[in-house]
Parts: C-alpha cells; structure tokens; sequence
C-alpha cells in the first residue's frame, strides 16, 4: 500500500494538506471532519484501492493509523 | 445565538458527550441541530432520552446504532446520487434481512431511528406537522381509538397517545423488534395502557375500520405502495382521518419504493381513494447541484 497514495485521498476528502498528515491525524485534530466528509472518505478509499470496508468498520475509521492499517487489512484479504 | 435562554437538557447533554467520544464524526450532530431548531427541540428531544434512554449503557447503544444507522445512510445516499436509483432489493429480502434480524434492529436499526426523527431536522419537522395539525384534529374531534400502521420505534403512536388523552392506539407491524421497542416506548411515557401492538401483515390479516390512522415511512418499504394504500383506505371508516408520511429521494438499508417528488405519492393516495386534506414536506438540506437529489419527507392528511 502506498502512503502517498493514502495521503493523498484523505488530504483530497478532508480539505487538508498531505504533508501535514501523519500519526496524530485524527477526527481530534481536523476540525471540518464530519459525518459527510467521512463517508466521502471512506467511499474515495474504496475506489483508489480496491477494497470494500465493512459497514460495521465505517465509523472506526477515526485517525490515520487506524485507517492505514484498515486498508492493510482489507488488501491482505483481498 | 450563544447560550442565553438555553434550556437545561441534562439528558441531550450526556447523549452529545458520547458523541464527543464515541463517535466523533457525529461530535456536532447535537450542536448543529439545536442551533437550527431551538430549545423547543432540545426540551422534546431531552425527555425522550430521559425516558426511553435512561442509563448510561442504553445512550451508547443508540449512539452506537445511530452512527452505524446514518453513515449506512449516507453511503447508500452517495451511490443513489450516482445511478438515480434505490439499490434493487425485494420487500421480502429486507423483512429477512432487517426487520426479522433481532439483533439489528434492537442494537442499530431501532435507536438509529429513533434518534435520527430528531437529529434530521426534516424528519423533526414532520413531527412538528403531526402534532400542530392531526394531534390537535383528534383531540377536537374527539378521537377514541386509532390505528398506527407500521409502529417502528412507536414515536407517532406515543405523540399521538400522549397528545390525546383517552384515546387508544392500536399498533401494528410485522417485526417483533419493533413492536417490543415500541410497547416500551409507550411505557416510558406513561401512556402504555392505552396502547397495544399487534404482529399482523394486513395484506392477508385484515382489520375492522377506525376513524383514526397513522403510517409513517411504510410506503418506501413496499414493492407496491398503491396496493397497500388501498389497504390502508379499507381500515378508515368513512369520515375518518389518516396521517400518511413517506420517504423521498432518500437511500436507506430498506428503502425499495423510490418516490422523487410529493406528485408522486399524490397520485398513488389518489388512486388509493384517499382525498388530500393538507399536506406537508421538508428537505435534508439545499441542493448541492441541480441534478444531485436531496432526502425528503412528504407527509399528508388525508379522508
């Protein structure tokens, strides 16, 4: 999985830089972060890597980490 | 507009901090939709998690089920913006899939639900219709039994109930869940004696007429909408009155009958039997381009 492809998106879908996001990107830190621009999120992942998150994993996708990882997981199961 | 004349609401309060932290993409839901519908709201939506949400452990259940309930919602929204259509499912598949899922409904589907009829201000909306409109008809008239037809989460039957007092509710669903929640609901509100559901499909379980009768957001469960409205018109006794509420452009885990504008659901009322007395209808939000559709409700009092 490529990082700068996974900054790239979220940067797109958050309204935010790519190089300002890192381990402490979180729904804490980015403030416009919201429902909407979350399922925007989570729907452009889907398309830029291929993958399917589950409805049960849509709203844990909270930071970062926990969505790099996601993905890792997704793409391993692939 | 700051907080002079803010109301106290310390039951809204302990449901926003556990949006705060559990689901923080929702941290604003509260905020946003006091400040757009006022205290009134926040006084409404304060007793019923008071009531019906009393502990700790049943607010973050319904946080739970409404966070999973509308980004469910919200990406079924996402795809119907990009193909024009519901994604093609049966009544059948969804009463398995859905209303006959125990675990589903009580955890999410039903508190999601519930919380969305205020959270959405839409939604809210229509319940402001309900009650300055239909409530104040049957406690004029003076209206002794009622049937709701499709109970869910029991809002319409407690508001109804709790509106006029002395009248009996008849509730009616085919999911177990949603009758258990809803009984529950009545309770909560202390109106629980006057009210009982029944599991029934009235397609081949028909009842006797009443007056009265309430069917909010059925009909975009259905695969025919104008067969059950007929049903519908066969349970009203001549002079009666119905509320009817339905769904518009609005995807959802079990939305099946797609309904783009209010001339839609007229037309089928029309040719149920119905006659339009008032009507009433609200949207999610602006558009957000002239062809992208916006979630409505539309809702009708009809003889």
């Amino acid at each position: 999985m490529s990082e700068d492809q996974l900054k790239s998106v979220m940067a797109a879908m958050l309204g935010i830089e790519a190089a300002q996001i890192g381990p402490e990107t979180s729904t804490d830190t980015v403030p416009q972060w919201d429902s909407v621009r979350h399922m925007n999120l989570v729907i452009a992942l889907e398309e830029s890597f291929g993958i399917t998150i589950p409805d049960d994993e849509v709203a844990t996708l909270t930071s970062y980490p926990i969505i790099r990882m996601t993905i890792e997981e997704q793409l391993a199961d692939g | 507009m700051g907080d002079v004349g803010a109301a106290t609401t310390p039951a809204l309060d302990r449901l926003e901090a556990r949006f705060r932290t559990a689901s923080p993409v929702f941290r604003d839901a509260v905020r946003r939709t006091r400040d757009t519908l006022g205290e009134g709201w926040a006084v409404q939506f304060d007793e019923l998690i008071a009531r019906l949400l009393s502990d700790d452990e049943a607010v973050a259940q319904a946080v739970s089920g409404y966070a999973r309930f509308a980004l469910d919602a919200l990406r079924l929204q996402a795809r119907f913006e990009q193909t024009g259509v519901y994604v093609e499912q049966s009544h059948g598949d969804v009463s398995k899939a859905v209303y006959a899922n125990d675990d589903y409904m009580t955890s999410c589907y039903l508190p999601g639900l519930l919380l969305s009829n205020y959270l959405w201000p839409h939604h809210y909306r229509q319940i402001r219709f309900f009650e300055t409109t239909f409530v104040p008809e049957m406690v004029r008239r003076g209206a002794e039994r009622f049937y709701d037809v499709g109970v869910g989460t029991g809002l319409y039957s407690r508001l109804a109930l709790v509106g006029t007092p002395g009248t009996r509710g008849v509730g009616i669903d085919i999911s177990p869940s949603s009758k258990a929640f809803a009984e529950r609901h009545a309770l909560a509100f202390g109106v629980g004696g006057r009210y009982e559901v029944g599991l029934r499909d009235i397609a081949t379980n028909p009842v006797e007429p009443l007056d009265w009768l309430i069917c909010v957001e059925v009909l975009e469960h259905l695969d025919d909408p104008v067969a059950f409205l007929r049903l519908l018109r066969g349970m009203l006794s001549p002079g009666g009155l119905a509320f009817i509420g339905t769904a518009l452009n609005a995807a959802n885990a079990d939305h099946i009958y797609l309904y783009r504008t209010m001339d839609d659901v007229r037309i089928q009322l029309a040719q149920a039997g119905f006659t339009v007395e008032q009507s009433f209808g609200a949207t999610a939000g602006a558009p957000r381009a002239l062809s992208v559709p916006v979630p409505e409700v539309a809702a009708f009092v009809v003889s």
